[in-house]
């Protein structure tokens, strides 16, 4: 275990629940989480699971309907949107399962356009893009439109726009699920390079466990509890 | 510029069919209002400037003639600029071929007055010592076309006037002229004005004869002190009329005819508002709708709502300035239609065309701010919601049709259709809130559109009605008030069946606080010449209390209702009467009381000013008769009205162009989005084996039932918008009689209706165009 001031990400007794129709579904049942610094997590579980939802409040895009979730010190359940707004622009990446590129701005913008929530000057903003495209290898396709990428170079644009934040807690949600094996392996493996560099843990959901090989550690989630958690990936 | 900005304009030009139809609505909503407002205040401005550069007078007391060395002395009231003695005569001028022109002859102290100055148009003044020359209004040379050289004769009385014609003037004394006061309508080119020297007539009779001062008032002045000094002084005169300024009928038509318009104005304003918001509206709400994905996305990156929404509002704010722009271009051509249209109708000589800035600002305003809250509300709807909700396909899961067994009829029914009506059906019934604002959008523009042409129709139908309970044929005013036995002389004409006197004179109504000028008309009692037409209350009785109908819009200006008690100002006295009934009239300012009270309050005891004949044909010649003035046909009279009245028709026919335009737009864009809204669906259903055939009868047949759903719904529109449309149009000027032909639904419903389906040709050859598989891969957030 992590001592608690270690702790990037902490979830005491945090549950979801969510109406449908006339019942609700319990998406996390009283979950107890504390993922460190600089670590890239692996969440893995099956559709149904609960994982995209942990993914959801730990990148305050919702909150928890009970317990209290504490990220990079600040208690997420008491945020306003507006605050939650803030908190995601100064210190949340997102890599998205479909990639989410604006389609009318280029690659580069649309790296600036992640960029332009921050308090970073023109040349900063500029300076960034130009590293982050250059570290995922696409630099000389900045000037391209998302039509004109494949889906691997969309997915890479999208964590260049994820990492060029430089925050502390990057979160993908299935980042090679629309990814050929060794397009989505790459993927994996540039995501691997950058955090160290970063200093972000990486936070990634997804249903392949041959992406543990790259995890420091691995949770398993079933019916909104995590079943068992382990250092590395013995079954990858 | 930032990425944020950067990708909305990137968005407004990938969608630039709606961010046309954005630009398109404002430009029309700007162009219709400066353009309208432009028009009227070029017509206020070009009365106004006339008035002042030929210095029109503030006060004229017409009196019986009489020797100039009888007229007192006005020059030394404080408040007076400069005063002129005229001998003003009414006669008609005679050609070989043609009905006499009633006539009136103004002998002119000075060639060029300093008072009602002339802005000679052609040929020259008259010189000093030139006592058989003469200048005429630029009237008699546009509508009869007598021109400088030519020689006039005048026939007044008994006495013949010639003169020769050396100038073409306008004056702003008869800026407009009426040929009847009893109705306050100009006739154009139905009088003539010749101007020629006093001196000349003054040399024949031994001594100075007048009729008539006019005065200019220093600026400043106490007009009404100065008035009532002047008439004071003017007591031993026999004073028959006194005209302030504002009374004056030139001035007073004009103010009548613009103010009318420009009461109705707002009511066109706010239908094109409403369309305005309807139409920006919908296609940002389909913008934001297709732009769901990135918007979520751009919040999880921690873009707060309100900087979205600042960027949606940037964006409107664009389009709309960009319309306000080619609004700009636009509201040029309306002004200068409607400005010379209403010109031409008024029979003004000329028109100034001028501008202002803070119309133009108030129309960009107003149209920029409903665009801009036409953007929030569906942007705000969206932002506030949590990230998570907005990246979400729909608000809403799509609300599958029932087709399981026992379902009910409908279900049956759908499943007994063919293949490509049941897609059309859920395809519909699938996204039923999107269908029905679709739908809801192509019925407001086609009903819209109609509805100003149904109006343009009620107008004109309640013109071609007006008069005709009247079954007199002639309305005959006479040179001077006669004696009622000499009506005898009218019956024995040629062709005349019958005569009834009528008498008319310019009054001041007072009830309160509130004064109102109107034509007294008096009527004999239960005539079966003129009829009246009752909108409240009853006809005058004779006898017994005196008592007045009035037009409605001197009720409402008044403040008055059946059963109050008015007076009646005139010359000096004053007369209470009962207003017992209200009349509708295509011309208002209208006293109407039987002729023995308009007798007593026009102070002719015995006499009558003019009256009606019915005639059994043309052979009728009136204008033999010496006292006979001026004489009004009452088929002349209903072409007048309508032309006068066809100002309110070119606005509601330019409201009519933009409204169709406008309707187009919403077809065009509404019928597109759907379709475009479907497209992958079109692509899985053409991977599993449709042909392009089947897919284009789906849409098509969805076109169809949008059509027929906004023919429907356009209906209801169209008579609620005319309704509204006729009651502003009642209020501001003639009462109008609501009227919904068939023939003016199907003018506009029917190619409305055909554009439906024609609208979707293109986006359908797009979409079967585009391969299926690449629609499916697509992965970008469009």
């Amino acid at each position: 275990m992590y001592a608690a001031d270690d702790a990037l990400v902490e979830l005491q007794h945090v549950s979801k629940t969510y109406p449908v129709g006339e019942g609700v579904v319990n998406a996390l049942r009283d979950v107890d989480l504390v993922l460190p610094r600089n670590e890239i997590v692996i969440v893995h579980g099956v559709s149904g699971s609960g994982k995209s939802t942990l993914l959801n409040l730990i990148g305050a895009l919702d909150v928890p309907s009970s317990g209290t979730l504490i990220v990079d010190g600040a208690t997420i359940s008491a945020m306003s949107e507006g605050e939650r707004a803030k908190f995601r622009a100064a210190k949340i990446g997102f890599v998205f399962q479909f990639y989410n590129l604006l389609p009318t701005l280029t690659a580069a913008e649309n790296v600036e356009a992640g960029l332009e929530v921050l308090p970073l000057t023109r040349a900063e903003i500029r300076d960034r893009t130009q590293r982050y495209l250059s570290a995922m290898g696409m630099a000389d396709k900045a000037g391209k439109f998302p039509s004109q990428l494949s889906g691997g170079e969309q997915q890479r644009v999208g964590i260049a726009r994820a990492l060029a934040k430089e925050p502390a807690l990057i979160l993908a949600d299935e980042p090679t699920g629309n990814l050929d094996e060794e397009n989505g392996l790459h993927v994996m493996q540039l995501m691997s390079e950058l955090r160290a560099s970063a200093q972000a843990t990486i936070v990634v959901v997804t249903h392949n466990m041959g992406l543990a090989t790259f995890a420091d550690r691995v949770l398993h989630l079933h019916h909104g509890r995590f079943l068992r958690s382990s250092a590395a990936a013995p079954d990858a | 510029m930032t990425r944020l900005r950067l990708k909305m304009r990137r968005d407004a030009w990938r969608m630039r069919w709606r961010a046309l139809a954005i630009v398109f609505i404002v430009a029309s909503g700007v162009a219709v209002y400066a353009g309208i407002h432009w028009g009227l205040l070029s017509l206020f401005r070009t009365r106004d400037t006339l008035y002042r550069k030929l210095h029109f007078a503030d006060l004229e007391v017409r009196f019986l003639p009489d020797d100039a060395r009888n007229l007192p002395d006005f020059g030394g009231i404080e408040g007076i600029a400069r005063v002129e003695r005229r001998l003003v005569l009414s006669g008609t001028m005679r050609e070989p071929g043609k009905a006499p022109l009633t006539t009136v002859m103004t002998f002119l102290e000075h060639p060029a007055p300093a008072i009602h100055s002339f802005k000679v148009v052609g040929g020259r003044l008259v010189g000093a010592d030139e006592d058989d020359a003469a200048v005429i209004d630029s009237g008699l040379a546009r509508y009869h076309g007598w021109k400088v050289g030519d020689r006039v004769e005048v026939k007044v009385g008994e006495a013949v006037y010639r003169r020769r014609v050396v100038g073409v003037v306008i004056t702003p004394e008869y800026f407009v002229a009426a040929s009847n006061p009893a109705y306050f309508i100009p006739e154009k080119g139905s009088v003539g004005f010749v101007f020629t020297n006093l001196s000349g007539i003054s040399d024949t009779l031994g001594f100075t004869l007048v009729n008539d001062v006019v005065f200019l008032f220093r600026p400043g002045a106490d007009a009404a002190a100065v008035k009532r000094e002047v008439l004071a002084r003017a007591s031993k005169l026999n004073v028959q009329q006194v005209f302030s300024r504002d009374r004056h009928f030139a001035y007073r038509f004009i103010q009548s005819q613009l103010e009318g318009i420009r009461a109705f104005v707002p009511a066109i304003v706010v239908v094109l508002m409403a369309l305005t918001f309807i139409v920006v509206s919908l296609n940002v709400n389909r913008m934001i709708v297709a732009d769901r994905p990135q918007i979520g996305a751009l919040m999880a990156m921690g873009y707060e709502p309100s900087r979205l929404l600042r960027a949606y509002l940037e964006l409107t704010l664009m389009l709309g300035l960009t319309g306000a722009v080619v609004g700009l271009g636009l509201s040029f051509v309306i002004r200068d239609l409607f400005a010379r249209a209403a010109a031409e109708s008024m029979g003004m000589p000329e028109i100034r065309m001028t501008t202002d800035t803070a119309t133009l600002a108030r129309a960009v305003v107003s149209e920029v701010a409903v665009a801009l809250a036409a953007t929030a509300f569906p942007v705000y709807r969206l932002v506030r919601r949590s990230p998570l909700a907005v990246m979400r396909p729909s608000p809403r899961p799509l609300v599958p049709l029932r087709t399981t067994a026992g379902s009910g009829g409908m279900a049956a029914f759908i499943r007994w259709l063919p293949a490509s009506h049941r897609h059309a059906v859920r395809n519909l019934t699938r996204q039923r809130g999107r269908a029905a604002v679709t739908l809801a959008a192509i019925a407001l523009g086609l009903g819209v559109a109609t509805a100003y042409r149904l109006s343009v129709g009620a107008l004109d139908r309640t013109l071609g009605g007006w008069l005709a309970h009247d079954t007199w044929d002639l309305a005959v005013d006479f040179l001077y008030p006669v004696p009622l036995d000499r009506l005898e002389e009218l019956r024995a004409l040629p062709s005349v069946a019958r005569a009834e006197p009528y008498f008319g004179c310019y009054v001041e109504l007072r009830a309160g606080d509130r004064v109102a000028d109107s034509s007294v008309l008096g009527l004999v009692p239960d005539s079966r010449m003129s009829p009246l037409i009752m909108a409240e209350g009853r006809a005058f009785r004779a006898g017994g209390e005196r008592e007045v109908v009035l037009t409605r819009d001197l009720s409402r200006r008044l403040g008055l209702a059946v059963g109050d008690v008015i007076e009646v100002h005139a010359n000096t006295e004053k007369y209470p009467v009962r207003l017992v009934g209200l009349q509708w009239a295509a011309v208002g300012g209208l006293s109407l009381v039987p002729f023995p009270v308009a007798q007593e309050i026009c102070q002719f005891p015995d006499k009558a000013s003019g009256a009606y004949l019915q005639t059994a044909g043309d052979a009728a010649r009136p204008h033999d008769v010496e006292f006979v003035g001026k004489v009004l046909a009452k088929r002349d009279l209903s072409k007048q009205v309508r032309e006068v009245v066809s100002v309110m028709i070119v606005i509601l026919d330019l409201a009519t162009a933009v409204a169709v335009f406008v309707g187009m737009l919403v077809i065009l864009t509404s019928i597109s989005l759907s379709v475009l809204e479907n497209v992958r669906d079109f692509a899985t259903l053409r991977a599993l084996g449709y042909s392009n055939r089947l897919i284009g009868t789906i849409v098509l047949l969805e076109a169809a039932v949008y059509a027929v759903g906004a023919l429907v719904l356009s209906i209801p529109i169209a008579v609620a918008t005319s309704l509204y449309l006729n009651y502003r149009m009642s209020l501001a000027w003639v009462q109008v009689h609501s009227y919904f032909p068939l023939s003016a639904f199907v003018a506009v419903l029917v190619p409305g209706i055909l554009l439906v389906p024609l609208g979707c040709l293109p986006v359908l050859r797009h979409v079967l165009r585009r391969e299926a598989l690449m629609t499916l891969r697509a992965r970008t957030l469009e």
